[in-house]
């Protein structure tokens, strides 16, 4: 079996559960020629300990279970579960936070049962991990783990691709532009939508989302982010495009030949950000089929395909800083004066 | 201050503004003292043009300095000292845009996991133009987000499978209201910059 033990921590205890990466590493050597049952070849252990300011200000129990996802096609099961913040930021040594940790998994691996993962023996496995974790604290030894090196991983095919259609695409975004009452609004409109759609259909929704989305990386709209924003990093840029398509097909293409219609449009004001349309798809999907459906998640499959979150292809005419008010004259009155 | 202290002040009416003429004003000034003071911030500011008294939300944000540097952890040592940001502004006149502004989220980096080699990504190209060492903790990319569930304290910006890919973990630094941590995560990359006169690997748009 492939094990994984990640974190997900707030900044005061990274310093603190460090050695989890190595402690990792010891259990994927351990873990990889062993077997705990036909239905797992992957697990991935997700250690949650957030400062409760961050959250809703009050700590969580440990292993209480917030995220579980089991995948039957690739037999992977991802498994998140809390760490008490308080207790953490409290124990004195590494001994006494994985103590915290096999606690956590304990009472997180009692909890899984409504995955209904036919062949996992978590009897066995929880053993195993607590004599790697043991092993861990005796050793004298406790080397760092490899250097990591980023392999860069092949998209998948466009031939290959189910994607939908996109009049199809564009249609739906239509309707629930024609029927929102706020942008926020046409988000849940969007979801509930997709819900009546097919599950090769809402996988499909996802592919195109992002063909789409690469269409308007184009200079026209770093400027009218540029201009709109004073700056723009990769999120800004990224959430304005998810805007854009918001507003409908004729308008989406219509901005990309000339950024300055934004003026004219609702987007002119704040609500510049569509960061939501990501997750459209894995939202449907959950509310179709259930937080439990051991089915992959559309932007998991879609990924690989196209990664917008990595490389894009940029289009159109570079242009410098200098040139913006004199390329996009009602744009940058419109924000500059 | 809390975070929810902080936002509270930030919501209160009581800085609804007496007028309301539909304007631009800068939101943001940026001072870095003993670093060049970057550019000022724009960002659209308007307010209930009826003057129907619906303007929702207005803000005078100011962080205090130590506010920012402490809730976002940056390699920044003692060099950088105060940053100030003084927002001043009246935003929306519909409910529909107060939600928006108030929705929550959170501005985060992506750090490294383990010291290696990590890829760079460049705008515009199709492939990462190299790689660059981190150290573990080193910071990879730096963004904000409001797919985070704050009932779970569980960010769903990135698959964990995307995350392990690139070999990093999602530190969430900040909580805040969209125009608060869109602020941050402007000042950090400043911060960054100013630092390593480069922006993070993994921040790939030009800046």
């Amino acid at each position: 079996m492939e094990i994984k033990l990640n974190k997900e921590i707030s900044f005061d205890l990274f310093k603190k559960l460090e050695f989890i990466d190595k402690l990792s590493r010891l259990l994927r050597l351990n873990f990889e020629s062993k077997s705990f049952g036909e239905s797992i070849h992957s697990f991935c252990i997700v250690l949650n300990s957030l400062d409760p300011e961050m959250g809703i200000g009050q700590d969580f129990d440990t292993g209480v279970v917030i995220y579980k996802k089991y995948i039957k096609s690739k037999k992977y099961l991802e498994l998140h579960f809390k760490l008490n913040h308080h207790q953490i930021k409290n124990a004195v040594s590494e001994t006494g936070i994985l103590e915290i940790v096999k606690n956590g998994l304990q009472s997180a691996l009692n909890q899984i049962n409504d995955l209904s993962i036919a062949s996992f023996d978590i009897e066995m496995l929880y053993r195993e991990f607590s004599t790697v974790v043991n092993h861990y604290l005796s050793s004298e030894v406790k080397t760092n783990p490899p250097i990591f090196i980023y392999e860069a991983h092949n998209s998948v095919e466009f031939e290959s691709v189910e994607d939908m259609d996109e009049i199809v695409f564009w249609e739906i975004i239509e309707q629930s532009k024609d029927e929102r009452d706020s942008y926020q609004n046409q988000i849940q409109i969007l979801i509930e939508k997709l819900c009546f759609l097919d599950e090769e259909s809402i996988i499909g929704f996802e592919y195109t989302l992002r063909t789409i989305l690469e269409k308007s990386a184009h200079y026209n709209i770093l400027a009218a982010s540029r201009i709109m924003h004073g700056v723009v990093s990769n999120d800004h840029f990224l959430y304005l495009r998810c805007r854009l398509i918001l507003e409908g097909k004729e308008f989406y293409f219509s901005v990309i030949d000339n950024p300055q219609i934004i003026v004219d449009s609702e987007i002119s004001g704040i609500e510049y950000s569509g960061e939501e349309v990501l997750s459209i798809a894995d939202l449907a999907f959950i509310k179709k089929f259930g937080e439990t459906t051991d089915k992959d998640l559309p932007r998991s499959i879609a990924g690989g395909y196209l990664n917008y979150d990595e490389m894009e292809l940029i289009k159109g005419d570079i242009w410098e800083e200098e040139e913006l008010s004199s390329k996009y004259p009602r744009l940058w009155n419109y924000y500059h004066t | 201050m809390s975070a929810d202290q902080f936002n509270a002040q930030v919501l209160d009416p009581s800085f609804l503004p007496s007028t309301a003429n539909y304007s631009w004003e800068a939101i943001g000034t940026l001072t870095f003292e003993g670093i060049d003071q970057p550019a000022n911030l724009y960002g659209r500011v308007y307010s209930d043009a009826s003057n129907s008294g619906n303007g929702l939300w207005s803000g005078a944000l100011t962080f205090a300095a130590g506010a920012v540097v402490i809730d976002g952890p940056l390699p920044i040592g003692d060099a950088v000292a105060a940053v100030t940001v003084a927002t001043v502004g009246a935003i929306s006149g519909t409910k529909a845009a107060s939600d928006y502004l108030k929705s929550q989220g959170v501005q985060y980096t992506l750090r490294a996991k383990t010291s290696g080699n990590f890829p760079v990504f460049r705008f515009g190209s199709a492939l990462p133009s190299g790689t660059q060492f981190l150290n573990a903790g080193d910071i990879w990319k730096i963004g904000q987000t409001v797919q985070f569930n704050f009932a779970t304290g569980r960010q769903y910006r990135y698959p964990q499978s995307q995350l392990d890919a690139w070999g990093v973990q999602f530190v969430p630094e900040f909580r805040g209201t969209r125009p608060q941590i869109m602020l941050t995560e402007k000042m950090k990359i400043w911060q960054y910059i100013h630092l390593y006169d480069a922006l993070p690997a993994g921040n790939k748009v030009p800046w």
